[in-house]
């Protein structure tokens, strides 16, 4: 590889003045050796041998780069990194001489076996007491990840996607790489570029802050981690006992289930953890966290977990915590969770026996989706009796909450109790989730918005737990103002509102059906609202119909009339008819005119349509 | 606030009655009588604790390998017995059998598939502190009884056999269930008004928990069975027959000939052909001092289920 390709200034922003930055910051003014490994055209070289006592060394693959350092009056060595005898060949070289610092920038993803340098700086960092400044690419920019999910990998002479790369590196397995050779970071001073060498072509929809393709993926890759900007991690790491390689061995539950409590509510907690001791599935583990309690209320707590039978209290770990608020509690017990779904549940609710069972038996199903089941709400308040507090409902439990769940109903309203849905763990491992810390109400709600956009919803239509609505006495609803909770639920809606949002199949048919019954609602009122012209049409379509059944009465009445006279005319002939003197007796003519008047009444207005028509008639007059 | 405590330790004998219960949720609910029983025994208040399981099924729940398996869990637990009685007996005449074969200072009428918190037992017992407190009833999660009780004394008008706690000696003085006249349901309304009819006191001390699952519909209703619907409608009649409640005995009467439910129809035949051949109980209560009928209810009830 030609060395001038790499021949860059030293610049405040860029990895050599981050580099110089972290040894100022970590290192000061340090005497003896400096080592630069990978050095290239050595640009820090001047800079480091500004600071008094200290001496340069440039450590290149490269013979032309190290004949050209030379040439400025550095010392340089050829020296091949990807040796196992690496360590043995740098001690040579130090010959004893103290080693002050180290650096290495953007050259540990050219070797083909980095872990040999790796351990070897282990090593001499140790035994020098010092420190190891590393700049490595991070190949999880946002230009390089977005460019790849689309199918486009382009390589470089130089850059993020370098030709001669040999292995490229993201925040955590850099972290892995050095912490398995023994080396942890210990400060770092990235370089940041928004837009990268990757960044092209420039129009790429993807790639473009201004599309909603492009807002939304940058959204995605910024909510995972602060890396999708990071065109260098620039490290300073030191040496540590070499981390063994871990293979999880410990039993992982399927549920884990994180309780917050501050310990205000014994009893409440006592109810809700033998709902817990009750559950058909044992298939789970109690994150509970007693968060910003003072020690007698330490002490309560840990007697009613001891209060609990060996199977529940085998499964609780109790977790303290004495900062932050509402939130802090949740995100400190999720960093700890086991659980391959996790779900929240208050230390004032009641679930079902069967609340685990129905989440697990789903998951087997729709794995990686938030399973959502559902809630009673039951207005609650406390009493007493003999001296001891307890919970007493004081109305019936109701159904509040929608059945079936809608992302774009929930962005106007919460409808999911946070005890009602569990999440998978994808959502804070892979999408790295956490609850909202700066709220200080509705951060379930918040949390349940951004991850039900990624993983999706299943719907599970049983009552598997009862939301416990406090009436008059202190709770969540009640410790924070009104105003708080509008502050909180515009925040929620603001931020929905900022970027694009990733809708599930099916949900553009609840939108539009939303919306047609909108417009048909707007249509209505615009009708009522339109002025006098409108209402005096309607009144005159209302006398018309009247009018016309007016009409249609007269019609019925001629007619009922008429029926009443042909009626009394069969009457008289049936009594003529039942005279003593037989029909058979009569003459022909007097049979025919019998004939014919029963004829008569059989052929009158048929008069079961002409009700119907009034009917019809009188019914449109009245709507 | 302290943890209130009985008087003096107490021997208790929980009578519970098998009809098809599944072995895991008797392992559930016996696991934690046990633990129960740990925390009564570190605090000294109990001096003996028997578990007995009355089978009313038709072929025996409980294989000889189940009964050893649940034996096993009994680590405080001093008795876990078990027998099949070969008959359908109900809870009544179950519980009345279970009652004579222990002995205890108190009784704890219990469904098999309840599960109590450690502390309920206790705080039941001290509840009977009071010497004229004759039954003592538990709080039911995750769905609480309507019925209303008196805030500061829980004085309520009856107990549910669900899980209650009695006086072994008040049992006997009232003679038990009347299992000649209450097959499944209402046996525990009869025998909370008997109790109170012999001067005792029936309350609730809803600080005791004990999780006794239910099904609730997907708009928060209640979901009986066939088998509840009947046998609740024929208690129904039968109570308010022993009562002295006839208008209401006719009113049921009526409704359940008019309606188009199967069970309600069967229940109105069953209770006339035991009218009919004279098996219905003396009335009692003529001045309708104890017993309490209320819209369909055996109590005032706080909300609707």
């Amino acid at each position: 590889m030609s060395p001038r390709k790499y021949d860059n200034q030293v610049g405040p922003y860029n990895a050599y003045g981050r580099c110089l930055e972290l040894l100022a910051r970590n290192v000061g003014q340090s005497s003896g050796i400096h080592l630069d490994l990978a050095c290239g055209l050595a640009p820090i070289a001047d800079s480091i041998s500004q600071i008094a006592d200290m001496h340069y060394i440039g450590i290149d693959f490269d013979e032309a780069s190290v004949t050209e350092v030379r040439g400025r009056g550095f010392e340089a060595h050829v020296l091949d990194l990807n040796s196992v005898d690496c360590e043995q060949d740098l001690r040579a070289l130090l010959d004893g001489r103290k080693l002050a610092s180290v650096s290495m920038l953007d050259g540990l993803e050219h070797l083909v076996a980095g872990r040999h340098i790796l351990q070897a700086l282990s090593s001499l960092l140790a035994e020098h007491k010092t420190i190891c400044i590393f700049s490595v690419p991070n190949v999880t920019h946002a230009d390089v990840s977005i460019k790849a999910l689309l199918g486009k990998w382009t390589y470089t002479t130089s850059g993020l996607l370098d030709e001669t790369h040999y292995r490229l590196f993201s925040e955590e397995s850099l972290d892995q790489a050095l912490r398995e050779s023994g080396l942890v970071r210990v400060d770092e001073a990235n370089v940041v570029m928004v837009e990268s060498d990757q960044h092209f072509p420039s129009d790429h929809g993807a790639l473009s802050r201004t599309t909603p393709l492009g807002q939304f993926l940058r959204w995605l890759r910024a909510s995972i981690d602060d890396h999708g900007s990071t065109n260098q991690f620039v490290w300073a790491v030191a040496p540590v006992p070499v981390k063994p390689v871990l293979h999880e061995t410990s039993h992982e539950p399927f549920l884990s289930v994180i309780m917050r409590t501050q310990g205000r509510r014994i009893q409440e907690l006592r109810e809700v953890l033998l709902c817990l001791a009750s559950q058909s599935e044992t298939d789970f583990e109690l994150l509970l966290t007693a968060h910003r309690v003072d020690q007698s209320t330490q002490v309560e707590i840990e007697r009613l977990i001891e209060d609990q039978p060996a199977g529940l209290r085998g499964r609780i770990r109790l977790l303290l915590l004495d900062t932050g608020g509402r939130a802090a509690p949740l995100n400190h017990a999720l960093r700890q969770a086991r659980g391959r779904y996790s779900i929240i549940l208050d230390d004032d609710d009641l679930v079902f026996e069967h609340w685990v069972a129905t989440f697990r038996h789903h998951e087997q199903q729709r794995l990686g989706r938030i399973i959502r089941t559902l809630a009673v709400a039951q207005r609650v308040e406390l009493g007493q009796v003999l001296g001891l507090n307890s919970v007493r409902g004081v109305a019936s439990p109701e159904m509040p909450y929608s059945t079936h769940f809608s992302l774009s109903q929930h962005l106007s309203t919460n409808q999911s109790p946070a005890h009602t849905w569990a999440f998978p763990r994808t959502v804070y491992r892979d999408f790295a989730m956490r609850f909202d810390e700066t709220m200080t109400t509705t951060e379930d709600w918040e949390f349940l918005l951004r991850a039900a956009e990624v993983v999706g919803v299943t719907d599970v239509t049983d009552v598997t737990a009862t939301y416990q609505w406090w009436t008059r006495d202190a709770s969540s609803r009640t410790a924070h103002s009104e105003d708080e909770w509008r502050q909180n639920h515009t925040e929620v809606q603001r931020r929905m509102d900022s970027r694009p949002l990733l809708l599930p199949a099916g949900e553009t048919r609840i939108v539009r059906e939303k919306l047609r019954r909108l417009d048909e609602v707007e249509h209505l009122f615009a009708h009522v609202h339109s002025g006098e012209g409108t209402v005096g049409q309607l009144q005159q379509q209302v006398r018309l119909k009247e009018h016309e059944l007016v009409l249609v009465r007269q019609q019925l009445a001629q007619s009922n009339h008429r029926q009443a006279v042909l009626r009394k005319r069969v009457k008289n002939l049936r009594m003529r008819q039942d005279s003593p003197r037989r029909s058979r007796d009569k003459s022909p003519a007097e049979q025919s005119i019998n004939t014919r008047a029963v004829s008569e009444v059989d052929v009158s207005p048929a008069t079961p349509s002409w009700r119907r028509r009034v009917r019809n008639l009188g019914r449109m007059v009245r709507s | 606030m302290s943890e209130p405590v009985p008087n003096k330790p107490v021997s208790i004998a929980v009578l519970t009655i098998l009809y098809g219960t599944s072995v895991a949720s008797l392992r559930r609910s016996l696991a934690a009588f046990d633990n129960s029983v740990r925390l009564g025994r570190e605090a000294g208040l109990c001096t003996e604790f028997t578990y007995a399981m009355g089978d009313a099924s038709e072929r025996p729940v409980l294989t000889s390998a189940d009964l050893l398996e649940l034996q096993e869990l009994c680590l405080h637990i001093d008795n876990a017995t078990y027998t099949h009685f070969g008959e359908n007996t109900g809870t009544s005449k179950g519980q009345n059998r279970l009652s004579r074969a222990t002995s205890s200072d108190l009784i704890l009428l219990c469904n098999p598939d309840v599960v109590p918190d450690g502390r309920a037992l206790w705080r039941m017992a001290a509840s009977m502190n009071v010497a004229t407190v004759g039954l003592v009833e538990a709080k039911q999660l995750p769905v609480e009884h309507p019925k209303d009780y008196a805030l500061g004394t829980g004085y309520t008008s009856w107990g549910s056999g669900a899980f209650s706690l009695v006086r072994r000696d008040v049992f006997q003085e009232v003679g038990g269930f009347d299992e000649e006249t209450f097959f499944l349901y209402c046996d525990d309304v009869d025998l909370s008004w008997r109790i109170r009819e012999a001067g005792y006191d029936v309350l609730i001390q809803p600080a005791a928990v004990v999780f006794h699952d239910k099904k609730l519909s997907a708009i928060g209703g209640w979901q009986p069975t066939d088998a509840e619907r009947y046998y609740s409608a024929e208690a129904a009649l039968l109570i308010a027959h022993k009562w002295s409640r006839g208008e209401i005995v006719s009113d049921l009467l009526d409704r359940f000939e008019q309606g188009d439910d199967e069970n309600l129809r069967r229940a109105r035949t069953t209770f006339l052909e035991r009218r009919e051949h004279g098996r219905l109980p003396e009335p009692r209560d003529p001045n309708h001092e104890i017993g309490v009928f209320q819209d369909g209810n055996y109590a005032r009830h706080r909300y609707t289920l």
